[in-house]
């Protein structure tokens, strides 16, 4: 018997127990239904629902680059730190790139719809802690987290973002950076480099047009962002390496699985979740006091 | 003679087509100019993988249906180019909700997700719109949501579906007459009465050739798989939602326990088969969307609609 194999053997029969349950799959899709409870059992009843969008980017990137940045990344975090992965998901907020080849744009009923019918459908089959990672629209969900309190439910929605990663790598020039460019597509390229062109990522303009420049800074309208990039392409992507994306993607993985560690552990938001729901429900209790 | 040229021409041009395979067909692997091409390729015919995340017995996994549906797909889209739409699983797994690890959408988000995948589809240039049913359970909500495509407003557009190669029947469900399938091969034959159902020997057979490692045949009488006859009284010709749930509450159906590759291979082949036809016959037709066309524009304007 190898040596190595010998150790991971008399390692395995010390905890027999963790080796058992690290054989458990990290996907819903790979579980069947007896092997999903002990899955719960081990994730202590936490599941990430790890989103993206099919949508344009640049010359360079696959439409679905948002999902597969989300889900590597994901599924690297909870090896680390175990919890239940969702499906793919790629239900989010994309109306300004509806202009652009292969973009699938649903409604915005549609997309709270689904956010609140698949969270449900995830807390019914007791995940009680659910994460939502990457899903496309900067503010779809925030607005979504926030409104679970418009109604008791059993479970508790958290996000992590903001995480460092694409800005902890210095960009190999100023204008690299953006939707389609360099960052993103290295990230891509760490993982799935044969879907990634960076010698096309020359074909389109990627600069800033300024054609709402004459509006304040302040001022925010829908077409902002086609106003300056209509090409759905906003960094060179030219000098774009898997290279470049591993240290990325290893600095987001690091965050998620804290991140992932800390939700487990928490038991202070269920607790101040139902203490509100409650409270809610007498409003003028809490004013008599 | 006129009937047949059009079949010809797409046998012709099939031909060529399929020796210029689409390099890579799944809609989100590919960059925006690269959808382009494939889509002229594919001479806008695409593919919806239709599955379910449900229970599949101790045998198989939740994803059982997406994993089968979507690789007879890919496997058909290199005979006959076609673009295929990423995994789809908002399907009807009402039945199924008891079980652990099924994702039940209501009613309303079923259709509300196909009604917009589809638009979205055609939207993208997609004129022709496959849905490859991975299940039975799906049958009746698909055919009812294709049968609605001829709702308002019209659509330049078509949509058609691929039925289930099986069309299997098992306790609890009745015939469907209304198509006939071809007769599968004999190494499609179960390996005795009642072992296929669902989570039985036929589904967990073609998992193990598209994912063998997440197929476990050996655990297949960790429950039971028979028919619990709760609602037999009811007869055969009388269905309610409970139909499924009545005889195997376990979303367990027939037996796993002889499941195997090459009898999985046979029917992933029946499979792809169909699906070939179909998307060779999706592609010769003209007369679809002509009558579609012609029936919107009657719709618009029903009392001038020639008596």
């Amino acid at each position: 018997m190898p040596r190595n194999i010998f150790r991971a053997a008399i390692l395995c029969l010390l905890l027999g127990r963790l080796c058992a349950a690290q054989t458990l799959s990290n996907h819903w899709e790979e579980l069947s239904s007896s092997e999903f409870a002990k899955a719960l059992v081990q994730a202590k009843g936490t599941c990430i629902l790890a989103g993206g969008i099919l949508e344009k980017h640049g010359p360079t990137g696959p439409i679905g680059t948002d999902m597969f940045n989300s889900r590597n990344t994901v599924d690297l975090a909870t090896k680390k730190e175990y919890a239940i992965v969702f499906p793919e998901y790629f239900v989010g907020q994309i109306v300004e790139a509806q202009h652009q080849p292969a973009t699938i744009s649903y409604s915005v009923p549609t997309q709270l719809m689904m956010l609140d019918e698949t969270t449900r459908e995830m807390a019914r089959n007791g995940c009680k802690k659910i994460v939502i990672v990457g899903i496309h629209g900067r503010d779809l969900v925030p607005t979504f987290v926030q409104s679970q309190l418009d109604s008791p439910r059993d479970y508790v929605v958290y996000t992590i973002g903001g995480l460092p990663g694409e800005d902890a790598i210095k960009p190999s020039k100023p204008d690299a950076v953006g939707h389609g460019g360099e960052a993103e597509m290295s990230r891509v390229m760490a993982w799935r480099p044969e879907l990634v062109h960076p010698d096309r990522a020359g074909q389109e303009d990627y600069h800033a047009l300024g054609r709402l420049s004459a509006l304040p800074p302040y001022l925010f309208t829908a077409i902002w962002w086609y106003a300056d990039y209509p090409n759905h392409y906003a960094g060179d992507a030219v000098n774009a390496t898997a290279e470049r994306g591993k240290p990325m993607v290893d600095l987001q993985v690091a965050g998620l699985a804290d991140g992932i560690k800390t939700i487990k552990n928490d038991t202070e938001t269920p607790k101040l979740q139902q203490e509100f729901y409650e409270k809610r429900s007498h409003p003028t209790a809490d004013s008599v006091k | 003679m006129k009937k047949f040229i059009p079949i010809l021409l797409t046998f012709i041009l099939g031909a060529g087509s399929a020796a210029a395979q689409i390099p890579n067909p799944k809609w989100e692997e590919m960059t925006a100019n690269d959808y382009l091409s494939a889509l002229k390729q594919a001479q806008n015919v695409c593919v919806l993988p239709f599955g379910l995340i449900e229970a599949h017995g101790p045998s198989g996994p939740v994803g059982t249906d997406v994993y089968t549906v979507r690789y007879a797909s890919l496997e058909a889209v290199k005979k006959v180019p076609a673009v295929v739409f990423p995994t789809y699983y908002f399907g009807q797994a009402q039945q199924g909700a008891t079980s652990l690890g099924t994702i039940s959408y209501s009613r309303d988000a079923q259709l509300t997700m196909l009604n917009e995948t589809t638009s979205e589809m055609a939207r993208n240039g997609c004129k022709k719109i496959v849905i490859v049913i991975g299940e039975d359970s799906n049958l009746t909500l698909i055919r009812f949501w294709v049968q609605v495509v001829l709702d308002k407003p019209a659509k330049d557009y078509m949509v058609y579906a691929v039925l289930p190669v099986t069309n299997r029947v098992t306790a609890g469900t009745t015939a469907d007459t209304k198509w006939a399938a071809k007769p599968l091969p004999a190494a499609a034959a179960p390996s005795g009465p009642g072992v296929d159902g669902h989570g039985g020997e036929d589904e967990i057979s073609q998992l193990m050739v598209v994912r063998p490692d997440l197929a476990h045949p050996e655990r297949a009488s960790q429950l039971s798989g028979a028919d619990v006859k709760h609602l037999d009284d009811l007869g055969t010709h009388v269905s309610t939602s409970l139909s499924e749930y009545g005889h195997f509450p376990g979303s367990y159906s027939g037996n796993a326990a002889k499941a195997n590759a090459v009898r999985g291979q046979a029917i992933l082949q029946a499979r792809i088969d169909a699906i070939v036809d179909a998307l060779n016959a999706v592609k010769a037709d003209t007369a679809g969307a002509a009558l579609q066309k012609q029936f919107f524009d009657e719709l618009a304007h029903p009392v001038d609609t020639k008596q």
